[in-house]
């Protein structure tokens, strides 16, 4: 073997420690880069070679460098995700859905239909009184703005849902698009050997960011690139990307998601068991479209009892025939469209607490017969008085944005296990690179003192010529 | 436990504890703050849907106990204007069994007549007795008078009733027909006074005694009335009693639901504040000494 040779060895193994170092300080800076896999030089002897009828060692050279990536936890980390961007968005409505409807001290619905009932009872004893038949006009109007502001309040909270619907879909084709342009650049890195880590690592983040929005799954390919599925649909094929995209249901009005597969699409709205598209499609289409109803529902059937009793009475003036609530046409919309008859409004006179014009202004009759509406079951099939169906309401709710809490808190728990095992197997380790430098650092000495041994063997070549 | 820690399972795991304990101080003080067990639907469902039903209950409560206060005001005020009649048709008797005697005048009994007219104005004003402007005897047309100037009834036949809470009512109007003109069997006691009045008039010492015998029946049939309207009045009292211990166990059960312990909130504000802080303290020692500045 010659110096030469041996000057070789150290100048390769010099530069092989330094790939290492290189290498922990690539991990060292990505430690909280989201998709980051640990990655690793790979190194090996350089080969034999006969020497002097020897065979001897030709030293060290890095061969490649690996990703701890596994395709198992990231997948479980892809969907726990979503599960958990679906019970996150789910839990944020429902926060929003709780602070609007809460009834609190100062009283909500109701505190407000209780009152309503009340002052009916209370010109039941005194049917003549103005002062009685003012206060219940303006304990009237408190109702229907309640009921008013309820149902917009859901409908606001529907409209936004509605609209993070499109914005979601125009950002899962943002990402698809990504993803098979990362797919491209892999395929065409590691067609010629080695591994593309970082694009890979890109392409894993964009994967998670996917899978927050909708129900993901992916298959990995020999070439490198990744199968996307979206809600069991391909969405991402090689360096192809599908279409998303959003039509109006003719019924509802609402965004339907669909996916272009060739010339076909696909409606998936229903399919959406994940991330927050699936949400807000779960907030716009069933737990509003719930809550709307039941307002829509008591609305409906109090405003139609209560006008039915009052218009076959008679007023102060003698006059009857008038509603007490503008008559609604159906109970859809209803909570939205209340609103107090015209006949009445600024006209105290014409609240019909009597049963009879003779009778006027004695008779209370009617009045009671409003009053003890509020102790029939009128509603659920005639199974529940007014404020006992509210009260199951609010209970309902309570019990819905309960459940949605705790599934937030689970899906984040179980999410944060599927990273700890993910990390676990592919996370970055400070302590694990710190002394890895600290391993080619030694190396990188060594080969160094080599490298000064030999140049002193030179040296002492060159004296004895 | 995974056997790799990495800084972002650590990261991940602080801001875990930190969160939720930040959570846990912040609802504590919610509810130390606003003295209330929950604040919205989802603190307590169970909760929020009795609170609802018993706010209903103990409005309903409140507001019959008004309504019996108003009509309790009624009644007095009617029992009142009976006791006046009572007296009125007292003192008539009274005149009546006097002139009837053989000893009295043509000119006394005139004297007499001119008195029993003036009585029967009383009667007709008590009967026509207001509350505010509710006419108490005038059936359900309590915006007129029931009774005219001569004392023919003008009212109607019905008797106002006001529905109490738990399926009870009672009536707080009386109908003056059945007081003064026998509508319902009783004497009439306008007609009687009219009679009186001709036979004292003409000096008719039989009429005047057979006036003078009914005029004890007719206060009888007033006290009567009188002793009805009292038993509605202890009906009420009996209510009344019953509704305010039902309006402070409802309160109570209202605050029992809805109330926080002050002093158990409290406690949970000091517990989750603690442990807040030391959420934080133990996060940012968590990462020290680093491996980096021990090794290099």
């Amino acid at each position: 073997m010659s110096l030469f040779s041996i000057l070789n060895q150290g100048s390769r193994s010099m530069r092989t420690a330094t790939a290492g170092v290189a290498t922990a300080s690539n991990n060292v800076a990505n430690a909280n880069t989201q998709g980051y896999s640990r990655q690793t030089l790979g190194v090996e002897a350089s080969g034999t070679q006969r020497r002097g009828g020897m065979l001897m060692g030709q030293g060290v050279s890095a061969s490649q460098v690996t990703s701890a990536y596994d395709s198992f936890s990231q997948r479980a980390v892809l969907s726990q995700l979503g599960s958990n961007s679906y019970s996150s968005s789910r839990a944020s409505s429902f926060e929003v859905i709780e602070a609007n409807l809460a009834e609190g001290v100062d009283g909500g619905l109701a505190s407000a239909m209780s009152q309503f009932f009340d002052d009916w009872a209370a010109l039941e004893s005194d049917p003549s009184s103005t002062a009685s038949r003012q206060q219940l006009l303006a304990r009237g109007q408190n109702l229907v703005q309640r009921f008013n502001s309820s149902a917009e309040q859901l409908g606001n909270e529907q409209s936004n849902a509605e609209a993070r619907v499109g914005q979601r879909v125009a950002r899962a084709n943002i990402l698809a698009g990504q993803i098979a342009t990362l797919n491209a650049q892999i395929v065409r890195l590691e067609a010629s050997g080695g591994r593309a880590n970082d694009l890979r690592s890109n392409r894993t983040q964009m994967l998670e960011e996917l899978s927050e929005i909708g129900p993901v799954n992916t298959e990995d390919r020999a070439d490198g690139s990744v199968r996307v599925f979206f809600a069991n649909h391909i969405l991402v094929e090689n360096d192809d990307a599908r279409t998303l995209s959003v039509a109006a249901d003719p019924v509802t009005g609402f965004s339907q998601v669909h996916i272009a597969q060739g010339s076909t699409t696909f409606e998936i709205t229903s399919a959406m068991s994940a991330g927050s598209l699936g949400a807000d499609i779960n907030v716009r289409d069933a737990v509003t479209v719930g809550l709307l109803s039941s307002l829509d529902d008591l609305a409906f059937t109090l405003s139609t009892q209560v006008n039915t009793i009052h218009s076959a009475g008679f007023g102060l003036d003698g006059l009857t025939g008038r509603n007490f609530f503008g008559p609604l046409a159906a109970t859809a919309g209803a909570a939205q469209a209340l609103a107090l008859d015209a006949a009445v409004v600024g006209t105290p006179d014409a609240i019909a607490a009597a049963t009879t014009a003779a009778a006027v202004p004695g008779d209370n009759t009617n009045a009671a017969a409003i009053s003890g509406l509020a102790d029939l079951s009128l509603m659920a099939g005639a199974t529940q008085t007014f404020g006992r169906f509210y009260g199951g309401f609010v209970a309902g709710l309570g019990q819905d944005a309960a459940r949605a809490y705790q599934n937030e808190a689970r899906s984040e728990l179980e999410l944060s296990g599927a990273k700890d095992l993910r990390d676990s197997i592919s996370g970055v380790n400070l302590e694990e690179e710190a002394l890895d430098m600290i391993r080619f650092k030694d190396a990188y000495s060594a080969s160094a003192r080599v490298l000064s041994v030999t140049t002193e063997l030179f040296d002492e070549l060159l004296r004895i010529v | 436990m995974a056997i790799r820690l990495t800084p972002s399972q650590l990261f991940r795991s602080q801001i875990r504890n930190m969160q939720r304990s930040g959570i846990d101080a912040f609802e504590a003080q919610q509810v130390a703050a606003s003295g209330r067990k929950f604040n919205k639907p989802s603190d307590d469902a169970v909760g929020s849907q009795r609170s609802v039903i018993l706010r209903e209950l103990h409005g309903d409560v409140q507001v019959g106990r008004k309504k019996m206060d108003i009509a309790r005001s009624e009644l007095t005020m009617a029992e009142s204007a009976l006791a006046e009649m009572t007296n009125v048709v007292s003192r008539l008797k009274e005149l009546s069994v006097q002139m009837a005697s053989e000893v009295m005048s043509v000119g006394a009994r005139a004297n007499a007549a001119v008195e029993v007219t003036a009585l029967k104005d009383v009667l007709i004003a008590q009967g026509n007795t207001r509350f505010g402007e509710k006419r108490l005897f005038a059936g359900q047309l309590t915006g007129a008078d029931p009774f005219d100037a001569v004392g023919n009834y003008v009212g109607d036949a019905v008797g106002v009733t006001v529905q109490l809470p738990q399926g009870t009512s009672t009536q707080v109007t009386t109908r003056g027909d059945d007081v003064l003109r026998g509508a319902s069997g009783g004497p009439d006691i306008i007609q009687e006074v009219d009679n009186l009045i001709i036979a004292l008039g003409a000096s008719n010492t039989a009429g005047i005694q057979a006036a003078a015998d009914l005029m004890g029946q007719s206060v009888d049939h007033v006290v009567a009335q009188r002793t009805q309207l009292g038993a509605r009045m202890t009906q009420l009292d009996n209510l009344d009693e019953f509704f305010s211990g039902l309006e402070l166990n409802v309160g109570a059960e209202i605050a029992a639901v809805e109330e926080a312990d002050p002093v158990a909130a409290f406690t949970e504000v000091t517990r989750t504040q603690q442990a807040f802080e030391v959420a934080m303290q133990v996060s940012s020692a968590a990462r020290t000494p680093n491996i980096f500045e021990l090794l290099f």
